[in-house]
């Protein structure tokens, strides 16, 4: 398999600050990967380290073959990058703008252009300090796409946009996703629940885990154990058992290796006397949710090697 | 290529209304500037960057410190349009090569601003009277003095701050600087007084700053290294200031100025000159820890055609009880010794102290001169005419007239071409009593001469206009106060005017021993002098 993105223990500190701990990503090529996490978790800063905005403290990078560290012009004419922090040539107008750009793209497609600027529905002929943030950043989609990228990076491309924009923002993203490599962050799943293929989870400058979502999605499965009686956990819950609270004659958790065939049996196994198994699937939110509490919980009993952060990496 | 003429383009579009506030200020400049040669003021006009006197001098001079100002803010502009500094800039992630941005900011500048300026000190040479072609050095070394103390130097300071506030502030922080090293340096007696020839330290104080500038704007080009940049320009201001304490000139000036070697015969000597009023004179400086002593020397020995120029001199001090003060070399205003027997001051600025320690009994003073000898060059003799004439050694002069006579003439306006002429020895013929015909032969005349020029004034002086005025002040034969007409000195039409060109010939270190010198008592200020000397 081949990755457009790979890192290796990649870090970052910014003084005493850990921005980023030992991260290992993995992109393949053709993947739509999200990266997910709250504010403040390093998602921008894994951004900018691999496009050479910043430099990384340790470990390396590798993208669409190339070391992160030697990211310039030659590169950039393969990546489009959308970010929400970036500032704009604010006092061009958007053809204007459009027009700049097609100077340093070799590869720039004119008729795509056309076609972008058609849907989005861009004025050519405003500036863009008079955009709306919609407006403006649809702007920068387009003329991010317009060249064909081979990889497409957003940092929190989607954040404070409302519903129609955003939607016509993915799709013009998912018409270019057959094409192309997207890499993109987000604080809110919800964006990206419905068109990742990968996800990858970073907490407090650490990647908890990656995964494709389809098989991430399979395997979390939420277990609710009724009992005749007071119910309790069982000895020797397995690792992959997250979250497991008894309340009364309920017992709950979150199965994160649930296989359609064995872990039937495997419940059955422990829990003889229950009067009912009932298995959920689960969204990516809760999923999520269950990964970030309990790899808190680790923490908190001062883990230090976290059998949570392996969770079906 | 194609990406340098787009950002090129680029920048032109966006910042059109700096540069055309740029070429209206030179344009402006070379219409008012040339209207101040005409002036001919009473007091002559001296530019260097400022104008004459009266409301066009007033603005060629508003115009000389306008146009500075107008290339910061077009030099600021361009570069943070691209900011180097931060993460946010749209142009860090698109196919910038660090080269090309760079390389189109340079196309800019020489577009915008070295153009239009060189054309304007073209069309000022024209002007002038002098044939643009023929300064074509001059010309391209002022544009390279205006890249090292001007443009590069705000190049660098612009790409390694984020906005044009930050820039003001950091340059007067460096402004800051310079003036606190000054200020430092002046409470240093071996400074205190005018500065040593410049041998090496201007050269490597423009290489400096040029190696310095041009690492930190490659430095935030290529890496977008702040830190390193700032480092940099900081160790290079530290380096500046610092030249104030350490004159590097002063450990070169015994090799720059060998000893005479033994047998030969010096081309000037000295020996102590206190005669009459001329007597040595001591002045206690305003701080109270220094005093400047002068003290008379009667110079000699030139052949024809020479003349002897002291540049600075060094003392030692001993005396009976054996203690001994050497003072470091000091700059003099320069004297010039022309053949025959003439009267030079040498000024001695030492610590109070030293001065205390040895004022009470009588010292061997051992005085060392840093001489050079220039030899005539050229020599011309032009009869004054009533208008604007050619002085090869000079450039173009005019008469300077009396308001109320314009008939006479008191004195001659010269200007020379990017820079002051080569050093030259003006001399003329003055007329009391009017210059009315045929009244020549029984008239009282007097022959004046003054000091034109430098010994070495390289291709060009640094300045935003290619012509500078020369200041040729003839002294009156006597003090020109008339009581009436008949007592009136001037000029005439016709009269003979010489001007003779010298070249630096040698240069050479001269060394004069006088015994039972006593440190004169201080006098009380410059004014007791004055009365001695009258």
């Amino acid at each position: 398999m081949t990755f457009a993105i790979r890192t290796e223990h990649l870090g970052r500190r910014f003084g005493s600050t850990v921005a980023l701990n030992d991260v290992n990503v993995e992109v393949p090529e053709g993947a739509i990967y999200a990266l997910v996490g709250p504010n403040g978790a390093g998602k921008t800063t894994l951004i900018k380290l691999l496009m050479n905005i910043i430099r990384p403290s340790a470990g390396s990078a590798t993208v669409l073959g190339v070391d992160s560290r030697r990211v310039a012009a030659g590169v950039f004419c393969e990546i489009g990058y959308v970010s929400e922090n970036q500032e704009a040539p604010d006092w061009m107008r958007v053809g204007e703008m459009l027009r700049y750009y097609r100077n340093f793209y070799p590869n720039w497609d004119l008729e795509l252009e056309t076609q972008l600027v058609r849907q989005f529905d861009l004025p050519l002929d405003r500036k863009l300090k008079h955009l709306s943030r919609g407006m403006r950043m649809k702007a920068a989609f387009a003329s991010a796409l317009a060249y064909r990228p081979r990889l497409i990076v957003l940092d929190e491309p989607l954040s404070g946009l409302d519903p129609l924009v955003r939607d016509e923002l993915i799709e013009g993203l998912l018409d270019r996703a057959p094409e192309t490599t997207v890499f993109l962050s987000s604080h809110d799943l919800s964006e990206i629940e419905g068109f990742s293929s990968h996800v990858g989870f970073l907490e407090k400058g650490r990647l908890l885990f990656q995964e494709e979502m389809a098989s991430l999605t399979a395997r979390f499965r939420e277990v609710t154990v009724t009992m005749d009686g007071p119910a309790t956990a069982p000895a020797g819950v397995p690792s992959s058992w997250l979250q497991v609270e008894a309340v009364d004659s309920v017992l709950r958790f979150v199965h994160s290796n649930y296989h359609e065939d064995e872990s039937a049996a495997e419940l059955a196994g422990f829990f003889p006397a229950a009067r009912d198994i009932r298995v959920d699937a689960m969204s990516l939110r809760e999923i999520f949710l269950a990964i970030a509490k309990s790899n808190r919980r680790v923490e908190q009993s001062e883990f230090k090697a976290s059998p949570s952060l392996e969770v079906g990496a | 290529m194609r990406q340098i003429i787009a950002i090129f383009a680029k920048d032109a579009r966006r910042f059109w209304l700096e540069i055309l506030i740029c070429v209206a200020l030179l344009i402006g400049l070379v219409l008012v500037y040339p209207a101040t040669w005409r002036m001919a003021g009473l007091d002559g006009v001296d530019f260097r960057f400022f104008g004459g006197e009266g409301p066009t001098g007033l603005l060629a001079g508003s115009l000389v410190v306008l146009i500075p100002i107008a290339w910061l803010v077009l030099i600021a502009r361009v570069i943070h349009c691209e900011r180097l500094v931060g993460d946010t800039q749209f142009w860090l992630t698109r196919p910038y090569d660090w080269r090309k941005l760079l390389g189109s900011k340079l196309l800019y500048l020489a577009a915008c601003l070295y153009a239009p300026f060189f054309v304007a000190q073209c069309v000022l040479l024209h002007e002038g009277g002098f044939h643009p072609f023929h300064h074509l050095g001059g010309l391209l070394f002022n544009l390279l003095l205006l890249t090292v103390v001007g443009v590069l130097p705000l190049v660098a300071l612009s790409a390694i701050t984020t906005g044009f506030g930050r820039l003001v502030l950091v340059l007067l922080g460096v402004a800051l600087a310079i003036i606190a090293a000054a200020v430092a340096g002046s409470a240093m007696p071996s400074h205190a007084t005018s500065s040593l020839p410049d041998i090496v330290s201007g050269n490597l104080a423009l290489g400096v700053i040029f190696c310095g500038c041009l690492a930190a704007t490659i430095v935030m080009y290529a890496r977008r290294s702040a830190k390193t940049a700032w480092l940099l320009l900081v160790a290079l201001t530290l380096v500046m200031c610092s030249t104030v304490f350490f004159d590097l000139d002063a450990a070169l000036m015994n090799r720059r100025y060998p000893e005479l070697s033994s047998g030969s015969t010096a081309p000037v000597t000295f020996a102590y000159g206190a005669q009459g009023k001329n007597q040595p004179v001591a002045t206690i400086t305003d701080d109270k820890r220094a005093v400047d002593i002068e003290i008379p020397m009667l110079a000699s020995g030139v052949q024809d055609g020479y003349v002897a120029i002291t540049e600075a001199q060094k003392v030692i001090l001993t005396n009976a009880t054996g203690a001994k003060w050497e003072s470091p070399w000091q700059g003099s205003a320069t004297g010039r010794v022309l053949p025959g027997v003439q009267t030079t001051w040498i000024r001695l600025h030492m610590r109070r102290s030293v001065y205390e320690q040895f004022k009470s009994m009588p010292v061997t003073l051992r005085v060392s001169f840093a001489v050079t000898m220039a030899r005539k060059a050229r020599e011309s003799v032009i009869s004054l005419p009533g208008a604007e004439f050619a002085v090869p050694e000079i450039g173009i002069c005019q008469p300077r007239r009396w308001n109320l006579r314009p008939d006479e003439m008191m004195g001659i306006d010269c200007r020379s071409a990017m820079n002051q002429p080569q050093l030259t020895y003006v001399s003329a013929l003055w007329t009391q009593g009017g210059c009315n015909a045929g009244a020549a032969e029984d008239q009282n005349h007097a022959t004046t001469q003054v000091w034109v020029g430098e010994l070495n004034p390289g291709p060009a002086e640094f300045g935003i206009t290619s012509v500078w005025n020369a200041q040729v002040n003839l002294e009156f034969p006597r003090t020109n106060y008339p009581q009436s007409e008949q007592e009136r000195w001037s000029l005439c039409e016709g009269t003979p005017m010489r001007f003779t060109q010298y070249q630096p010939t040698a240069r050479l270190r001269d060394d004069v021993i006088i015994s039972g010198f006593h440190l004169p008592e201080p006098a009380n200020g410059i004014y007791l002098k004055l009365l001695l000397q009258e």
